[in-house]
């Protein structure tokens, strides 16, 4: 985030209230008007408790000649109200037209701003005490401060991610309610609630159907990776759980294709607890990516064998092992890429985002792994990934 | 042959819902807002109402319902299923196990992620009414 430093906010709405929120909390951000015309608009209760100046007229000349403002945001969504301040601010002052879309990203980016200040507080923190020891009472002190500032940057990051997540929920919700719609009556014509149809018309519902799918896909992996790459490590919650009782809980989900396509899927763990610190919820989902691919890149009638091993420094290696179409060399580093997909992979099954893999690897690194593979071109492929942290 | 009620935001999915619904001989009403829920439940004489999680003004509207006719005494044994766009594993994860709080357990029987195949709704009623 370049370094603004006077806001104005103008709309108080829901989407300006949210804005507001966030703003307070970041380090070197000064929010000096916030203007509505409905004088019970919800953001405008916080503006007054902060001592916000508060401004009715969204076209409010006070604002568009005070100096002091770099950054306008404008959240009423009115086209006429954002053309008026784009063109009667002064050139020195920006103006964003906060979208959602607009408003997930400046979140995603004043988390990673705090976060980073708390980072070289951390770093400061620990130059100190190596630095001082000699003057115990003048570093004591100082240590108290620095933990205080160490501890109000924490609860800001915490309330910065909340209010993100709450925004990624409120724009998945949004992308997906009305698909949910379409979705739902395109099965019922296809299974004949309403009249019977042509197979013309019939194969024509189905291919609707199957770009429907492929786009609630795409939208739920596009929100996933926008969540995990803005996530900070100090916010994820670690537990302690047991592997072998996520991938059998994968397994069990795949049944109804695995079934259909006559793929046999083998898992052996060697030992019963398979225990690491992690987030349930990733690491699900991280199995779960690994295993659709090796799912949808196998021939029918072929086998996957899962396994969760120990290696020689006691790790948890978990591997899917599958007998498809394999990957060929000069594409093993593109893999991973975001939206990559091989042709033969498009050829093979072209319900694919080209998303999953950029998920995996980072819940694998946000969880000190990483995503290793081994490939055979035509004969399949090896995922592993190696677990150290139980 | 059963009185379905649904409360969905979204006309479409109520119509949806009601096509499939109608095809086993299930009478439907609905409304698209909360209000009044309880009274209509009672009224409309409903054997398995469905609700919706989010509406326009309120991100938890559906909670907000399934609580109150879990807390009325003509209502509070009526089966309830949750339609949602938003899945379990998502914002509200862990709000259907945990049953030790009352202030997050949510005393719903069933809860289906839209978009909902006919059959599986079909089966998911028809277990719910038994
Ligand atoms: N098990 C596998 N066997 C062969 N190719 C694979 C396998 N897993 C991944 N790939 C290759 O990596 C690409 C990216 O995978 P991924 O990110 O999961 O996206 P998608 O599967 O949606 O294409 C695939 O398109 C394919 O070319
Ligand atoms: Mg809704």
């Amino acid at each position: 985030m370049s370094r603004t430093n006077t806001i104005a906010i103008i709309g108080a709405g829901k989407a300006g209230k949210s804005l507001l929120t966030i703003l307070l909390q970041i380090p070197g951000i000064h929010v000096k008007y916030m203007c509505d015309s409905d004088p019970q608009a919800p953001g405008l209760l916080l503006a007054k408790r902060n001592d916000v100046i508060i401004q009715q007229d969204p076209k409010s000349e006070e604002i568009l000649n005070d100096p002091e403002i770099d950054m306008i945001f404008e959240v009423t969504g009115s086209e006429d109200v954002f053309d008026y301040l784009q063109n009667n601010k002064r050139p020195s002052c920006n103006i964003m037209n906060a979208s959602m879309a607009k408003v997930i990203f400046f979140l995603l980016n004043s988390q990673q701003e705090v976060a980073k200040e708390l980072r070289e507080y951390k770093l400061k923190l620990a130059e100190r005490v190596i630095e001082r020891t000699d003057e115990l009472e003048i570093v004591n002190k100082e240590l108290k401060n620095q933990i205080e500032i160490q501890r109000s940057l924490n609860d800001k990051l915490q309330e910065i991610n909340n209010e993100k997540t709450k925004y990624l929920l409120n724009a998945t919700h949004q992308l997906k309610a009305p698909f949910a719609a379409i979705q739902s009556y395109v099965d019922i014509l296809i299974e004949g609630y309403t009249d019977n149809l042509s197979d013309k018309v019939l194969s024509i519902m189905k291919k609707i159907k199957s770009r429907c799918v492929l786009l609630s896909t795409l939208i739920r992996r596009m929100l996933e990776l926008a969540n995990l790459n803005s996530a900070v490590e100090e916010n994820i919650i670690m537990k302690n759980q047991n592997l072998n009782d996520i991938v059998r809980k994968v397994i069990n989900s795949e049944s109804g294709i695995v079934e259909k396509r006559n793929i046999a899927i083998e898992f052996t763990a060697k030992e019963d607890d398979n225990s690491i610190i992690c987030n349930g919820e990733q690491i699900e989902t991280l199995i779960q990516i690994l295993v659709d691919n090796a799912i949808n890149y196998s021939y029918d009638d072929s086998e996957i064998e899962i396994t969760i091993d120990r290696d020689s420094s006691d790790r948890i290696i978990f591997s899917v092992k599958d007998y498809g179409i394999g990957i060929e060399e000069k594409d093993l580093r593109s893999i991973f890429k975001e939206y990559f997909r091989s042709y033969k992979a498009v050829e093979k099954y072209d319900n694919g985002t080209g998303l999953g893999l950029a998920i995996a690897r980072r819940i694998a690194r946000l969880h000190q792994s990483d995503v290793l593979v081994d490939s055979i071109p035509g004969k399949g492929s090896t995922f592993m990934v190696p677990f150290s942290g139980h | 042959m059963s009185n379905i009620y649904i409360v969905d935001d979204d006309k479409d999915i109520i119509d949806a819902v009601s096509m499939v619904l109608e095809s086993k001989g299930h009478k439907i009403g609905f409304q698209t807002n909360p209000e009044d829920l309880v009274e209509n439940i009672i009224k409309y004489k409903a054997d398995l109402v469905i609700l919706d999680v989010i509406f326009p003004e309120e991100d938890d509207a559906g909670f907000k319902m399934a609580r109150k006719l879990r807390h009325n005494e003509t209502t509070k044994n009526i089966p309830l299923l949750m339609l949602s766009a938003i899945n379990e594993k998502g914002q509200y994860a862990g709000t259907f196990s945990n049953k030790d709080r009352d202030d997050v357990y949510l005393p719903v029987d069933q809860f289906l992620e839209k978009p909902i195949a006919p059959q599986k709704l079909i089966s998911v009623v028809s277990d719910m009414l038994k």
